[in-house]
């Protein structure tokens, strides 16, 4: 049953608060992930005995609400809660393997929170246990960060979320009269404020997600982390947006803003996606990696719900573990053995092709080539850390075969699918574009090769790419940030304010006489007023 | 059912006969601190426990008033004392009494003399408690007037007001709202005698009276609600207060408009007052906006306060003034949890602020080793800005669901409020939490255990009223 697992999970984590940091830390994580094990196995075996598995409590005792409290794994969620009961096993497997890093212990406690609350989230039926598990999920996240900058901003954005997700309910409920989420279809049949709504629960998603604009408490987050491992969970928001959307998508899909999502998507992915590719830094490389997918992965989820159960968990676990393994090679291969940069490396690559397949076959046009991009840019920050370490490399064959195999696969990617070969417009460039950077990226950070000169090749990339960027983000600045914003907005704003104030304290005088005036002159006119109407 | 063994009047006689016993106690400077709050302390808690009891007694369901008991008074005119509760009645005492209770608890640790503050703190109870339980105009006019003679000692005495002027305006301004309100009594009084809240919503009168009587009423209790054009000196005498004791009475004057607005509103009003109920809303939501847009730009914690009470105060003001039945159905809850909420917001802010004086020093960064504070403060926040860890969460939805469907454009600007002072309230937490580069508090400068013990209990009550509203009351 589900609730073994659910109560499981928190005994689990209850238990090891009492853990200390220590040097028997890896036997006490260890026991973690027996324990963890067990129940996991108690769940899969119930699950394949029954098939579905619920539990529900009449929670709240407002008669007009009616909340249970439910805990529910059906067939298609069984998937999802096993692919991250893995995920979460494998986390905790890295964390005993690896060096000893501070605090550990304790982030395994949080994730394993996080999951007891992705478990609630998933299995709500009503709005109630949705804002719980999500509000949960938020205020775990807080404790993830060490820096304190950090910490606000997440905070703070995620806070904001949860009110505009809280508002929207709230406005919804009104209309339906239930805060069950199986009535919401009977709101979308004459919603009432329906883009309002619609509004209020993309800004939420967006927050979440990590979207263009609103995506400014992700960028610092992974660098801020308590420890690297911490900083792969706090990737449990983006994915708890993606269960709040499959829950809240016939709200979306009512309002007149699905091309706002559209666009939106495309526009985060191609900012992100040059972020990564700009970004030198591992950490922040990896945030703008993983916001690509999850925006690949909103839009697969917005379109098809039920998707969630099926492309997500896989998609999740492969971006997920790639991550981990992005952290662990850029400190291992560092200063690590050959022996271990090849281990990874190989893992890595598999990861990567199977990624790629899953690209090429079953998802849209969009998402097939941000994973190419990724995986252009995990093999060149891969190079670049070669590059920079000159002892214990990995051979330079490997990068050539590695580098060649990808570039065929690009090419190949392009004109495999059949639906753009035959017809040469504009769309066909950005797939085309995107795949040869990968190539591009690689052979110009390969110095061994003689076919491209490296000094060249890097006022080529600067000139095309770097300034380029570097003027529009200027342009974006002085036009919209100083202008618009600064300017506009604030200038106006605090001028305005001060202006208001300014009357305002002059007609809030301290003077009690003056007070005693304009009360007097007040109780007249009412009274005048009332007389009026009284004498009709 | 009237109420046996006269329990109303009983714990509405216990905290003034506390105060007569704190008054009487040793005027020693050592035993002066413990005896008179150790007296005050053992008041409220055999209140609180008298309380307890009595909502055993009580129905569940409903809006009447049970338990009635009455006191004859004057013979001519006839006037006597009613009193009747009812679950909403019973929820309000408790929560003042538990809130002045950590009050008290925390006051204390204060080196100031706290005689004539118990004592007053105690009368005020009391009258406080005879307000949330009359039945009757006359009782309520008594309790409503009669607790502001100790609120305008104990402002003076520990306000810390610079202008005494202050407070001069304070009192001119509820005399006159006393005025009005005795007035419109004395002119219902003619014609239909001592009316009890359920008498007076269907109370008929000739229509040119109408507006008069209601402005009259009405008037009066929003005179104690921090509304624009009354929130002037209400805003000035609050957040210069330091005392947290001194601070939460004050912030219980608002209450009781609130509570009057609830009692004594007539099941039919007539059109020329409704339609003006939207201009009610608009100087309702612009207050909530100004006083929002102040707190969060004002790095006075206490100012924070002032402003999240403000803004649940307008709320629930607003909430009345929608007539809706969902939202009258859980003010009670919301305004329990409410309550708490501030309670030990308050309290709390007071410690730390007063452990910023003892070290002369900023509190940044103050809990970084306060582990038990750090707990407390952080649920207390959590709380007060609505997420699901209390019935605030819960109550607010309902609240805000209705709200949104009377008018949405009012609602959103509601929200903006709401969301403005929650973020200040989230900045001051996130400044306290701050590692700072010296962390200049130890671990003996965290919250007494003791205190930790009072604090946990106020965090169960929250949590256990996000499950089950009334679980504390054992059924007959």
């Amino acid at each position: 049953m589900i609730i073994h697992l659910f109560i499981g999970l928190i005994l689990i984590a209850v238990a090891s608060m009492f853990i200390t940091q220590g040097k028997r830390r890896k036997i006490w994580s260890l026991l973690l992930l027996a324990a963890l094990g067990l129940v996991s196995w108690l769940f899969i075996y119930n699950i394949s005995m029954d098939g579905n598995s619920s539990f529900m409590y009449q929670w709240l005792p407002y008669s007009k609400l009616q909340a249970d409290f439910s805990i529910s794994s059906s067939a298609r969620m069984h998937g999802l809660v096993a692919s991250l009961v893995w995920l979460l096993a494998g986390v905790i497997i890295l964390n005993i393997i690896e060096v000893n890093e501070s605090y550990s212990l304790n982030i395994s406690v949080l994730n394993l929170l996080s999951f007891v609350a992705m478990i609630l989230l998933i299995s709500s039926r009503d709005m109630f246990q949705l804002m719980f598990a999500s509000a949960l999920l938020s205020i775990l996240c807080f404790y993830i960060p060490s820096d304190a900058f950090s910490r606000r901003k997440l905070f703070i954005y995620s806070f904001l979320a949860e009110i505009s997700c809280f508002t929207a309910l709230a406005v919804v409920y009104d209309t339906q009269g239930s805060i069950s989420l199986s009535a919401l279809n009977d709101y979308v049949s004459s919603p009432i404020h329906k883009d309002f709504v619609a509004a209020l629960l993309l800004f939420s998603l967006g927050i979440k997600s990590g979207l263009f604009l609103l995506n400014n408490h992700y960028s610092s987050l992974f660098y801020a982390s308590m420890n690297r491992l911490s900083g792969i969970f706090i990737m449990s928001l983006p994915f708890s947006a993606l269960v709040i959307l499959a829950k809240l998508s016939p709200l979306i899909s009512s309002s007149h803003l699905i091309p706002v999502i559209t666009y939106w998507l495309i526009i985060s992915v191609l900012v992100a996606g040059l972020k990564a590719f700009v970004y030198s830094d591992y950490s922040r490389k990896t945030i703008n990696l993983s916001q690509i997918v999850y925006c690949g992965l909103f839009y697969i989820v917005f379109k098809d719900s039920a998707r969630l159960y099926t492309i997500v968990p896989q998609s999740l676990m492969i971006l997920l573990l790639s991550q981990c393994l992005i952290y662990y090679i850029g400190s291992v291969c560092l200063g690590g053995t050959k022996k271990n940069c090849a281990k990874y490396c190989v893992v890595l690559s598999g990861i990567g092709a199977v990624t790629y397949l899953t690209a090429v076959v079953d998802v849209p046009m969009l998402l097939k080539y941000t994973y190419l991009f990724i995986i252009g840019v995990i093999v060149k920050q891969l190079l670049l850390a070669k590059n920079d370490n000159t002892s214990d490399n990995v051979t330079p064959s490997f990068h050539i075969i590695y580098s060649l195999a990808l570039i065929a696969v690009s090419i190949a990617t392009v004109y495999l699918k059949l639906d753009y070969a035959q017809n040469w417009n504009w769309k066909i460039l950005f797939p085309l574009i995107l795949a040869l950077l990968v190539p591009v990226t690689l052979l110009t950070k390969m110095g061994q090769l003689p076919l491209w000169n490296k000094e060249i090749t890097e006022n080529i990339y600067n000139h095309l790419i770097v300034l380029p960027l570097k003027w529009f983000g200027r342009i974006l600045w002085l036009a919209f940030d100083f202008v618009f914003i600064e300017r506009g907005i604030i200038a106006t704003s605090a001028s305005g304010e001060e202006i208001m104030t300014e009357h305002l304290r002059l007609i809030q005088s301290p003077s009690f006489k003056s007070w005693l005036f304009w009360l007097f002159i007040g109780i007249a006119g009412l009274v005048v007023y009332v007389g009026v109407h009284a004498y009709e | 059912m009237n109420s046996p063994l006269m329990m109303l009047s009983l714990i509405v006689i216990i905290p003034f006969l506390g105060m007569l016993f704190v008054l009487t106690a040793k005027d020693d400077a050592e035993n002066n601190r413990r005896n008179s709050s150790d007296v005050a302390v053992f008041s409220i808690l055999a209140n609180i426990i008298m309380i307890w009891q009595i909502f055993a007694f009580v129905k569940k369901a409903g809006t009447k008033l049970h338990l009635i008991e009455t006191i004859s008074w004057l013979k001519l005119p006839e006037i006597n004392f009613v009193l009747a509760a009812d679950n909403m009645s019973l929820l309000l005492i408790l929560a003042v009494h538990i809130i002045i209770l950590a009050g008290i608890v925390f006051v204390r640790m204060e080196d100031i003399k706290q005689k004539a503050m118990m004592a007053l703190s105690l009368l005020f109870l009391s009258m406080i408690t005879g307000l949330f339980i009359s039945n009757d105009i006359f009782s309520f006019f008594i309790f409503f007037e009669g607790m502001l003679l100790p609120l305008y000692m104990l402002i003076g005495m520990h306000g810390a007001l610079k202008k005494q002027s202050l407070l001069k305006g304070f009192f001119v301004y509820n005399f006159i709202g006393c005025i009005i309100f005795l007035f419109g009594i004395l002119w219902l009084y003619k014609s239909y005698g001592a009316f009890t809240p359920e008498q007076f919503a269907h109370l008929s009168y000739k229509k040119k009276y109408v507006v008069m009587i209601w402005a009259m009423f009405m008037s009066a209790f929003m005179f104690r609600i921090p509304i624009w054009p009354f929130h002037y000196f209400i805003a000035t005498i609050n957040t210069k207060i330091r005392n947290p004791l001194v601070f939460l009475e004050v912030s219980l004057l608002s209450l009781s408009g609130l509570y009057g607005l609830y009692r004594f509103w007539p099941n039919y009003i007539p059109l020329e007052i409704s339609q003006h109920f939207v201009w009610i809303n608009v100087i309702g939501i612009l207050t909530m906006l100004f006083i929002s847009l102040i707190g969060f730009s004002n790095s006075d914690s206490q100012y924070r306060i002032f402003a999240y009470s403000t803004i649940y105060y307008i709320m629930y003001l607003l909430g009345i003034f929608s007539q809706n039945k969902g939202i009258y159905a859980n003010l009670n809850y919301a305004l329990f949890g409410f309550l708490l909420v501030l309670g030990g917001l308050e309290v709390v802010s007071s410690y730390i602020r007063r452990q910023e004086q003892l070290f002369s020093s900023t509190s940044q960064g103050f809990l970084c080793r306060a582990h038990r504070l750090s707990l407390v403060y952080s649920f207390l926040v959590f709380s007060a800005v609505g997420f699901p860890v209390s019935s605030m969460f819960t109550n607010n939805f309902l609240i805000l669901s209705q709200l949104l469907s009377v008018n949405i454009h009012m609602g959103s600007v509601l929200v903006l409020s709401w969301m403005l002072v929650s973020v200040s309230l989230i900045i001051e937490m996130l400044r306290l939490k701050t590692d700072a580069k010296e962390c200049l508090f130890g671990k003996s400068e965290d919250l007494p255990k003791s205190y930790f013990i009072f604090m946990l209990f106020i965090i169960f009550m929250l949590l256990m009223s996000f499950i089950h509203p009334l679980w504390f009351v054992i059924n007959t």
